[in-house]
């Protein structure tokens, strides 16, 4: 059977939009129907906070753990190029 | 112009996650600024009382908007805003009354149904129900496996609201409301109708007053 | 960096334009300027430093294209005499990083190509089936009366100090690892490393709804997996 109100989001759709969301691509209508779908469903509020999660944790693995031997070997490599 | 704005816990806007500023004692919050772009997409967006019921969440603010203040379909937005004071009013305690009363309303809604369609003997047994637990039983064991077209259908929203009412998920108990009115409406103004029944409960039980009207350019949804 | 200060709040924090949640729009700014002249009149401090900036991120992108860690650090050891001898041409209109990765990402291909061992980073089509992005099984099916595609199992919240962890940090870089190569670079791109939209569809050389489609596949693909690992402790193959 159909939803009762035929322009709302259904939650299965939404999981699918939530990068578009993300990106700003959803139209304004599209925009205001995921936001407002959001405040009406907890489920669907916690799959965005886990999505935005995900992308916050990603965003720390970007480490930086360099050895002194690598950063010397570089080092040597850009003595070498200024001599060219 | 001053409007509503509701927050995730600690403040936190619910679509980006991304804190804002606090008042402080006597300050208002630092402004936030939106960034460059069409407004009415990237502007800061509060609701006026009529449109309360659409976008609730753990804290409610008034705020400060900063004009030209644009109306959108259920909200309002402007370049800049700031975050004045926090309604404590809502809160784990009113956001269960908040429940509640939407659960009894849904019950009132599928008992006018029943009278209408005839069926007064299961409208009375509806009527007769004083608390949450009956609520739910009896609207479960009423609707059975009937479909929304059916008039005793109907009452599974009543029997879901009165769930989620017990369980205290103000959201989707309102929803169900906003559905039944859909059903009974046969039609999306029925749901707009029980959207503005909830907001108007809203406002009188937080003492909400109707805040100022937005100066400047108006944008009229399509 | 020099000459930044930065503003005690973020100017976009109810930003329509953009719902991202941790990455700010980027593009060359006056410290990179200053650090790029100064590597072009030789100067050993500002190279040191670029390399601190971005050597590993240099690597984790190599590692995207070729076969071993080994061999991505060889890559990226060879990108920088790439970055050197570009160094006059680059102009500042993409953030250095981002020139940087294509330099990198053209090292690594002609590598695969000489060492005829290229893993070609394949167009989207050959990624996977395409399927949705959670379990049909968690929705109500469309025989629902009232519900038809609302969550059935929803998802639960999770603990914000257990995402912080070590431990979890490893089960995300494990669940990165097992995606389809193209759906691994977007997302490397895109949230590790923090390039923009337009910057990782340059260097991937994929259009934006292409790359968008990745990203969507693949930040579902980690975002299960860490639900997985959050509920029974685990990773699954």
């Amino acid at each position: 059977m159909s939803a009762a109100i035929a322009s709302e989001l259904a939650c299965r759709e939404l999981v699918e939009l939530v990068t578009d969301y993300f990106e700003d691509r959803l139209s304004l209508d599209e925009n205001r129907r995921f936001e407002l779908h959001v405040c009406s469903c907890t489920g669907c509020r916690v799959y965005l906070a886990q999505m935005r999660a995900v992308v916050r944790a990603a965003g720390r693995l970007a480490e930086s753990d360099l050895s002194a031997a690598i950063r010397a070997e570089l080092l040597d490599a850009f003595r070498a190029w200024k001599r060219t | 112009m001053l409007a509503y704005k509701f927050l995730a816990d600690g403040a936190v806007a619910p679509f980006t996650g991304r804190r804002w500023p606090p008042p402080g004692p006597r300050t208002p919050g630092a402004w936030v600024v939106a960034p460059p772009g069409d407004l009415e997409r990237c502007g800061v967006h509060a609701c006026r009382v009529e449109d309360l019921a659409y976008w609730l969440d753990d804290e409610l603010w008034l705020v400060e908007l900063d004009d030209p203040v644009v109306r959108t379909p259920f909200q309002v937005v402007a370049p800049r805003g700031r975050l004045l004071e926090r309604i404590t009013a809502w809160n784990g305690a009113s956001s269960g009354e908040y429940a509640a009363a939407c659960a009894w309303r849904a019950r009132d809604l599928v008992v006018d149904g029943l009278g209408r369609a005839g069926l007064q003997a299961e409208a009375a047994a509806l009527r007769a129900c004083i608390d949450l637990p009956s609520l739910e039983a009896t609207a479960t064991t009423l609707a059975g496996d009937a479909t929304r077209e059916e008039p005793h259908g109907l009452a599974a929203y009543a029997a879901g609201a009165a769930l989620r009412a017990r369980q205290g998920r103000f959201r989707e108990a309102s929803l169900q409301c906003t559905h039944l009115g859909a059903a009974l409406a046969s039609s999306e103004a029925g749901a707009d109708q029980e959207r503005a029944w909830q907001s108007r409960w809203l406002a009188r039980r937080l003492e909400l007053h109707e805040v100022g009207a937005p100066t400047g350019r108006e944008a009229f949804p399509m | 960096m020099v000459g930044h200060v930065e503003p005690l709040l973020s100017p976009e924090l109810e930003s329509g334009s953009s719902h991202e949640p941790s990455w700010p729009h980027q593009r060359a700014d006056a410290s990179e300027g200053l650090l790029i002249d100064a590597l072009r009149r030789g100067d050993e401090s500002s190279f040191s430093r670029l390399v601190d900036l971005h050597h590993t991120s240099m690597v984790r992108v190599a590692r995207l294209y070729v076969a071993t860690a080994a061999a991505a650090e060889e890559v990226a050891q060879e990108a920088w005499l790439g970055v050197l001898q570009g160094l006059a041409k680059f102009e500042g209109r993409c953030t250095l990083k981002a020139w940087i990765f294509a330099i990198v990402a053209n090292c690594a291909k002609s590598r695969g190509v000489r060492d005829r061992r290229t893993i070609p980073l394949s167009s989207v089509t050959q990624e996977d089936d395409g399927g949705p992005s959670v379990d049909p099984e968690r929705f109500l099916d469309n025989g629902h009366p009232r519900w038809p595609g609302h969550w059935s199992q929803p998802p639960e919240a999770w603990d914000e100090d257990a995402l912080v962890s070590h431990e979890t940090l490893e089960a995300i870089a494990a669940a990165m690892a097992q995606l389809p190569q193209m759906q691994r670079a977007v997302m490397t791109m895109r949230d590790v490393e923090g390039l923009g939209s337009d910057e990782t569809c340059q260097v991937l050389g994929i259009s934006e709804a292409n790359q968008r489609v990745l990203l969507h596949r693949a930040r579902s693909k980690v975002r299960k997996a860490l639900e997985s690992y959050l509920h029974e402790g685990e990773v699954s193959p």
